[in-house]
């Protein structure tokens, strides 16, 4: 009976917009029943703690110890020592939640050291976990309610889904395995319609829509090609269309520099924490964009109810918010055979990334408010519930409740890891034969920061030759 | 009657119970059990074994009982005719391992016992590798000769295709594989074939 009773409160609350005046009024309900109580404190008290120290245990997030691990060796460039990290520390790395961010970021990393197989191998898995992920838990969904998001699956941003399609097509491309690439084109393609049918304001990456061309026309698909084409104008994530939209060399051998430069911006917590105000007000402050602090007022009718008039509760609550990370690489500027060019950034993570965030941001400050709330009414009478009339020890139950509610609440910060900050490329048509190739990293200001080791480049007829040049610093 | 610390710390408790034994039956470990190498498992709705096979022995069936094949063997005298099998293009939604799908055409074709079969191009440059070492490593008496290859008479091509149509948790997967025989003289096309798989997968939104 009271599972079924637990499965109501919850189910309801999943799909409700205004949950909480229903656990609310059931527990207004009862409050005028707590003076008759029959439990020993003690067990109430170990019961509490025993719930507190599992929820605990089950929501805490590697998510910074990740960054923390493999962000060094990819700033040096040294992604094998990343990968042997990551496979090394797995468990620690990783919660079985965050298997999706697993084979993502070693999908990213293999592909950076140029091991394309097994970065294919990794993605194909990530996209199969992806598909595995439609259909929702609903025992994580519970699970969530109670402690943070962390405890959901990671399901991965919009944007984060396309560099998964966009990585994987360049795996093929590098290989050579042009079926490899347009097939993967077509199920990139098929991952944009599911995500146009998902998102409401879907951003769509004018880049995959140019990688998916560029493998049509190896192809000779030309009018795939040029359907593709079109949309990529249509769609690139930065302010202008580049250049090289506009100059499509066709059925050339070139040489096409596909550059990964900067660092992307990472996800902090964005605190929030104010007082729940009898009647439904509930005022917020939180520190803005500059560092300030701002208060807001909210009106959240119908969560106070008669059981908790006169009383005014302190809540707190993290939502993930985009930090952005200094860069010291902007560009490329390549070399064939003396003759110097720029490439161009044709996607660019910060903007994709923050319009997604913002995309998400209701649903997640809804859900993320309701729980705290409810957790917070919870807290408020377990406090009352395990009072002992002992004021130290009740001091001691009171402070621990709250820093066990508090502790729970974490923003999800997952997030891939051996991201850049933008994907740049060019294209440059060479006639067949063998040519000299040197790239040079440049920070914003146009200045030199690194280079990468002169090398020659053999290119065959009709052939299309991809050099990566990834510069994660 | 029932106090309200009572029955919070009840909903506690049988929350907590509930999720550790949703996650317990969700973790369940993995099991393994042997099953017939031909029986049909479908899991993800995608092209498996089972698909590369029917296809194969279907086709391939259809393909030795048309009248090109008497025709062929008509003008060789009555000798069977010798095939190789050319490039099959997957230019479908999904990474098809096609040489599973050769390797299926491949054995219906020389079960039937009405073909003779030659390496295909990537194979003879590894045979031709190994005449070449034999060469200059084998004795005069075992050593095997270049320029003794049997030609082959027809050549086997085709494709992959699929269609997919999809809309919240379900997916229509349209399949089409054509193959088609060559004769290598004169470049007729000597017969077509095509198979359609239909599939109809659907995800459900929520599990325990």
């Amino acid at each position: 009976m009271r599972i079924e009773s637990y499965f109501r409160i919850n189910s309801r609350y999943l799909w409700s917009y205004s949950p909480f005046s229903i656990l609310n009024s059931q527990l207004s309900n009862e409050a005028s029943n707590v003076q008759s109580s029959t439990l020993n404190s003690q067990l109430r008290t170990k019961h509490l703690f025993l719930l507190l120290a599992v929820l605990l245990a089950s929501c805490a997030s590697p998510a910074k110890l990740r960054m923390e691990r493999i962000s060094k060796p990819i700033g040096e460039g040294n992604y094998e020592a990343a990968i042997e990290n990551i496979e090394k520390n797995k468990k620690k790395l990783y919660n079985s939640e965050d298997a999706l961010l697993l084979e993502f970021d070693m999908g990213v990393l293999l592909h950076y050291n140029q091991d394309y197989k097994e970065s294919i191998k990794h993605f194909a898995r990530a996209e199969e976990i992806l598909d595995d992920l439609y259909t929702r838990s609903v025992s994580n969904e519970a699970a969530a309610l109670l402690t943070n998001d962390n405890v959901r699956p990671y399901r991965s941003y919009p944007f984060e889904i396309q560099w998964l399609h966009k990585i994987q097509i360049l795996n093929f491309l590098a290989l050579g395995e042009i079926d490899g690439a347009v097939v993967q084109s077509r199920r990139a393609l098929l991952a944009i319609q599911a995500l146009r049918e998902q998102e409401k304001k879907f951003n769509e990456s004018g880049a995959l829509q140019y990688l998916i061309a560029l493998s049509f026309e190896w192809q000779n698909s030309e009018d795939d090609a040029r359907i593709a084409y079109d949309n990529a104008k249509k769609h690139f994530e930065t302010s202008y269309t580049p250049k090289l939209v506009a100059q499509i060399p066709q059925n050339e051998q070139e040489i096409i520099v596909v550059g990964y430069a900067g660092l992307s911006p990472v996800l902090g917590e964005n605190k929030f924490w104010g007082t729940y105000a009898p009647d439904g007000v509930l005022y917020l402050n939180y520190r803005d964009a500059n560092g300030k602090n701002q208060t807001t007022v909210l009106v959240a009718l119908g969560l106070g109810g008669p059981g908790f008039s006169g009383q005014t509760m302190t809540i707190q609550f993290a939502i993930p918010k985009m930090v952005e990370r200094p860069s010291q690489a902007s560009a490329f500027l390549v070399s064939v055979n003396g003759d110097a060019k720029l490439t161009e950034p044709v996607s660019n993570i910060k903007s994709s990334m923050q319009k997604d965030l913002e995309n998400g941001e209701s649903t997640m400050l809804l859900r993320t408010a309701g729980r705290v709330i409810m957790r917070t009414i919870a807290a408020s009478k377990a406090k009352n519930l395990m009072q002992t009339g002992n004021p130290y020890v009740d001091l001691v139950l009171n402070l621990g409740t709250d820093f066990g509610t508090g502790a729970m609440e974490q923003a999800d910060l997952r997030l891939g890891s051996a991201m850049p900050l933008t994907l740049q490329l060019i294209r440059i048509p060479v006639e067949p034969g063998r040519h000299s190739l040197k790239i040079d990293v440049l920070d914003q200001w146009g200045r030199k920061t690194g280079s990468f080791a002169e090398k020659a480049v053999n290119v065959k007829k009709g052939e299309k030759v991809f050099i990566f040049a990834p510069a994660l610093r | 009657m029932k106090t309200f610390h009572s029955t919070l710390l009840s909903k506690l408790v049988f929350l907590s119970i509930f999720l550790i034994a949703a996650f317990a039956f969700t973790g369940c470990g993995k099991s393994v059990k042997r099953v017939a190498s031909d029986s049909t498992i479908d899991l993800s709705g995608n092209w498996n074994d089972t698909d590369s096979r029917l296809v194969a022995e279907e086709m391939l069936n259809d393909c030795l009982t048309k009248p090109w094949y008497q025709n062929v063997v008509n003008a060789k005298n009555g000798q069977v005719p010798v095939v190789v099998i050319g490039r099959v293009r997957n230019l479908s939604t999904e990474h098809i391992n096609t040489s599973t799908f050769i390797n299926d055409i491949q054995r219906v074709l020389i079960n039937s016992g009405k073909v003779d079969f030659v390496a295909n191009a990537e194979e003879r440059q590894q045979l031709r590798g190994e005449i070449d070492s034999q060469t200059s490593n084998a004795t005069d008496e075992t050593a095997k000769e270049r320029g003794q290859e049997v030609g082959a008479d027809l050549m086997l091509t085709g494709t992959i295709n699929s269609i997919v149509d999809q809309s919240g948790g379900e997916t229509v997967k349209f399949y089409q594989v054509d193959l088609e025989l060559t004769d290598l003289q004169s470049h007729r096309k000597l017969w077509i074939g095509n198979k359609k798989i239909k599939k109809h997968i659907e995800k459900s939104a929520l599990k325990l």
